[in-house]
């Protein structure tokens, strides 16, 4: 069988087997047993991708594997990776994994959660394996809506209120998908030709641009509303307060970027003349997510709140160095993704933990943990200064990257949009410094927090493997932007086709 | 792209600025500096390696890296580099006059020495013995970073010693702590700028190098020259003489593992003077003739001498004399003592306008009119099915009504109107 499909195989198996079990611990077994197999196999793509490559294989896509699924419309189950695809599941890999830890205490009708979970999983898997419209499509919906019944039942808060609303508006934003991709469809090639859903297929052709300015505000809106563009963003603090710790973790670690993938792969490679007009506007929409996101946090005094609007802030980066098209803040882009995915599952992981332990995630009724909980406050720490930036961790990569790239633009508006992103780095460093300095320096403020646990092994499980990830990228990230380098070829050529000017 | 201007100022002039104005915020230049005094909380050694002599030099040595840059292309710059620094050795220098904890002092006489460098490397042009400014510079940094550490570690001695930080709570103490004593003398003189010790030779030539440059700058830094060796001197007589205190215990000289860098730093302040620097590092790699210029050493000299006597006499013995300066600049004084209010000038800009004026209305809007509109939408959604839902109300009459109803109307339509 195809190596890719084994990514949807492995998770649906996994669920299969939940469907055995009988209770916490055996569900929980059950579920780190797939999710470890899953990671392994993550690995083994990495570097199977990569030795491929040295090989010298030049082909956009490896490992493709396609059937016809639905003749009438021509729909394939089609399935290909190259190097950004290759990084995003790896990434999904790891932050699965880790949430699969990170939900070892989960009493209440653990079961269901866990096969709710890992059905989250298997259609984030799917998403990046695929190269159908139609099948990408159809995982993008797999992987929204378990949504519901994760936060809806097991969160807490107004969680019936934020699953609601959550769900909904990424419902929405899949409706106005579903006419940009129909759309995309019916113009994929020129007149008389079979209509296609392959991503490939429709890039070699040219969508006439009349559609194309219809069709890109549909496609970018409808994956942005998922990417946390400004204004369509307030479903994730609401739903990421809610979520319980692994699907936050999940939600904003990988989900997230299900949209600025999707922005990239879908509406920019296959309408850059559209995306090349319209971008100012979502350029300037982006840096005020960027800017707005941060500014959101210092004021806010619930940690997952904080983190919350901080997700939205770095996904709003994403979708910022998407629509700078070019090859260095693409690059950035993705950095960017796999970065902050590791960062913000670490985050909400290490919060989860904290809230297990003191009962509350109000940053002012905590204060001096470190002294109580060293291995969380450390951990803590690292989470909080990679988040702001600090070379030696993958965000400082990522945001030079992205910030160098969208240099590259000599025009007025490009800068002071530049200008106005970079500013965000200042405003993130007051609030992730601020929140630790409550949190965990200074006296401590509650006399039951004296004798509070330290992380036990499964939670140390959990957020090394993140910090791993994030110092790996930070000190070595060469391998991960030649992988990305090397796959961006295609765009970057469809794009030097339509003469950009003032690039 | 080279070619632009904006404000009169090219590009590169402006990216060389704002590549200062990040120097200047390690340097802890104004009006940057906030963090340098507040940092003395951390352990005497911290503040000896990085406040005094490594990290806090980096803005200097960012300017110095990118000299040839500076210098060439963007002299304009230059300028700011010399003002800002020139501003801030002045001011810091005001400051270190008043304040009462030792540490504080000792962060103050750094921003103020920094000032020195920056000033130095401002006035400066490129090329052999032009670039006397910049080879000034990196010496002054050399020789500060012997005696201002070997000032914090002693200070760091003192307050082991009386546990305190502040000068009120010390006095007498050069009878229990005789190394620490003479070694915190010796960096005292080498700061003042006293014969033969080095810090006389590093800053006789910055003064050379800002009177060739600029007349007032080099009268700025004349002044603060003689303002170093009082508020030096004046922390001196305050730790080392004058009454003993109520002490815990008796105070007892730091251990040998503490002294011995006093006296290899002691060491380093006294002979780095006679290095050659202008053979080691100048502007543009080559060597040059330097000598000092007695016109400028002797009034220099001088004016560090003045210093020290002025403090003596306030300081040595203990008077009134003090007490009545302050009371007769008092307005001047409590300015100088509160830092000329900058810190809460800062706490203000981010409590009041950064957390209340600017996120506080962030994320009101983001609450109520972002969210409050899809949640507006959602209200209207429920709303309308609400209404629409009486329409299957289950009335058979209300059915046959609607039916009968929508048959007249649709012939109405099609015989009058279409």
């Amino acid at each position: 069988m195809n190596i890719l499909t084994l990514f949807v195989v492995i998770p649906v198996l996994t669920v299969a087997g939940i469907l055995f079990t009988k209770d916490l611990k055996q569900s929980r077994l059950v579920s780190a047993i797939g999710m470890t197999a899953q990671l392994i196999l993550s690995a083994i793509l990495v570097y199977l991708y990569v030795t491929e490559r040295q090989a010298g294989n030049m082909a956009p896509m490896l490992f493709t594997f396609d059937a016809l699924w639905f003749p009438a419309l021509n729909i394939h189950y089609a399935v290909g990776v190259d190097g950004i695809s290759v990084a995003m599941i790896a990434l999904t890999g790891v932050v699965v994994f880790a949430g699969i830890f990170a939900s070892w205490k989960m009493e209440f009708l653990s079961r269901e959660f866990f096969i709710s979970l890992i059905l989250l999983a298997t259609g984030v898997f799917g998403f990046f394996i695929s190269l159908d419209l139609f099948t990408m499509f159809l995982f993008y919906e797999i992987a929204v809506i378990p949504m519901y019944l994760l936060i809806g039942i097991w969160g807490s808060g107004p969680k019936e209120y934020s699953a609601m609303k959550l769900t909904l508006m990424l419902m929405g934003g899949s409706a106005l998908l579903m006419v940009g991709i129909l759309g995309i469809y019916f113009y994929s090639v020129p007149t008389g030709g079979q209509l296609t859903f392959n991503v490939l297929e429709i890039a070699k052709h040219k969508i006439p641009i009349e559609m194309q300015r219809f069709l890109f505000p549909f496609t970018f809106v409808g994956f942005g509303i998922l990417g946390a563009l400004f204004p369509f963003h307030t479903w994730s603090p609401d739903g990421h307060a809610s979520a319980p710790t692994a699907v936050s973790m999940l939600h904003a670690g990988v989900l997230m970027k299900l949209g600025g993938y999707g922005a990239f792969r879908v509406a920019i490679f296959l309408m850059p003349e559209a995306a090349h007009e319209q971008a100012w506007i979502f350029i300037i929409l982006t840096s005020i997510s960027v800017v707005y996101g941060a500014f959101g946090a210092i004021f806010q005094k619930d940690l997952k709140y904080i983190n919350a609007y901080s997700s939205v802030s770095h996904c709003g980066l994403v979708l910022f160095a998407v629509l700078m098209m070019n090859q260095t803040a693409f690059t950035g882009a993705v950095i960017q993704m796999i970065s902050h995915g590791l960062m913000t599952a670490l985050f909400f992981a290490l919060i989860g933990m904290i809230y297990g332990r003191t009962h509350t995630r109000m940053i002012n009724e905590m204060g001096g943990l470190m002294k109580v909980i060293p291995f969380l406050g450390v951990v803590y720490v690292i989470a909080g200064l990679a988040s702001l930036g600090l070379p030696g961790f993958s965000g400082f990569v990522a945001e030079m990257t992205v910030f160098f790239g969208a240099y590259e633009h000599v025009d007025l508006f490009h800068r002071v949009a530049t200008i106005v992103a970079v500013s965000s780095i200042v405003i993130t460093a007051v609030y992730i410094l601020r929140v630790v300095g409550t949190l965990l320096m200074g006296p401590i403020t509650d006399k039951h927090f004296l004798h509070l646990e330290d992380a036990n092994w499964y939670e140390r499980l959990s957020t090394i493997t993140l910090v791993i990830g994030i110092t790996f990228i930070g000190m070595a990230p060469l391998w991960l932007s030649d992988m990305i380098h090397f796959s961006l070829a295609p765009i970057i050529a469809k794009l030097a086709t339509i003469q950009l000017p003032g690039m | 792209m080279g070619g632009a201007a904006f404000m009169g100022l090219s590009v590169i002039t402006w990216a060389l600025i704002f590549i200062f104005i990040g120097g200047a915020g390690k340097s802890a230049m104004f009006p940057l500096h906030i963090w340098l005094p507040d940092a003395m909380e951390g352990p005497t050694p911290v503040s000896a390696l990085i406040h005094a002599a490594t990290m806090v030099v980096a803005g200097v040595y960012l300017v110095a890296r990118l000299f040839p840059v500076y210098s060439q292309t963007g002299p304009a710059a230059l300028q700011v580099v010399a003002w800002v620094g020139a501003f801030t050795s002045l001011f810091a220098a005001v400051i270190a006059t008043t304040q009462t904890d030792i540490k504080r002092v000792l962060a103050f006489s750094t921003m103020s020495q920094i000032g020195y460098m920056m000033l130095s490397l401002g006035v400066s042009k490129y090329g052999g013995e032009d670039g006397l400014g910049f080879m000034a510079s990196n010496f002054h940094l050399f020789t500060h970073a012997m005696f201002k550490a070997l000032l914090f570690l002693g200070a760091g001695a003192v307050i082991h010693a009386v546990h305190s930080n502040d000068m009120n709570d010390m006095g007498g103490l050069r009878k229990y702590l005789p190394i620490t004593h003479i070694t915190f003398l010796i960096a005292c003189l080498t700061i003042a700028g006293i014969p033969p010790f080095s810090g006389f030779f590093s800053k006789d030539e910055i003064l050379s190098a800002a009177f060739e440059s600029n007349k007032i700058l080099f009268g700025i830094e004349y002044f603060v020259a003689g303002l170093t060796a009082f508020y030096m001197f004046r922390l001196y007589y305050n730790i080392f003489w004058g009454h003993d205190r109520h002490y815990h215990h008796t105070p007892h000289e730091a251990p040998l593992v503490m002294t011995v860098p006093l006296m290899i730093l002691a060491f380093g302040s006294i002979f780095s003077g006679f290095l050659p620097f202008h053979n080691l590092v100048t502007s543009d790699g080559l060597a040059f003739e330097s000598h000092i210029d007695w016109m400028i050493a002797i009034p220099s000299i001088l004016v560090g001498v003045l210093g020290i006597a002025v403090a003596t006499i306030m300081y040595k013995k203990e008077n009134a004399l003090p007490d009545k300066v302050a009371a007769s600049f008092s307005f001047f004084y409590r300015w100088a003592f509160k830092k000329f209010y900058v810190d809460e000038f800062y706490m203000f800009v981010t409590k009041k306008i950064i957390f209340n004026y600017i996120s506080r209305p962030v994320a009101w809007f983001d609450r109520h009119i972002v969210d409050g509109t899809m949640n507006g939408i959602a209200n209207l959604i429920v709303f309308v099915s609400f209404n629409i839902k009486g329409l299957q109300s289950g009335r058979v009459q209300q059915y046959a009504f609607v039916f009968v109803g929508g048959v007249v109307a649709m012939v109405l339509i099609f015989v009058y109107v279409l």
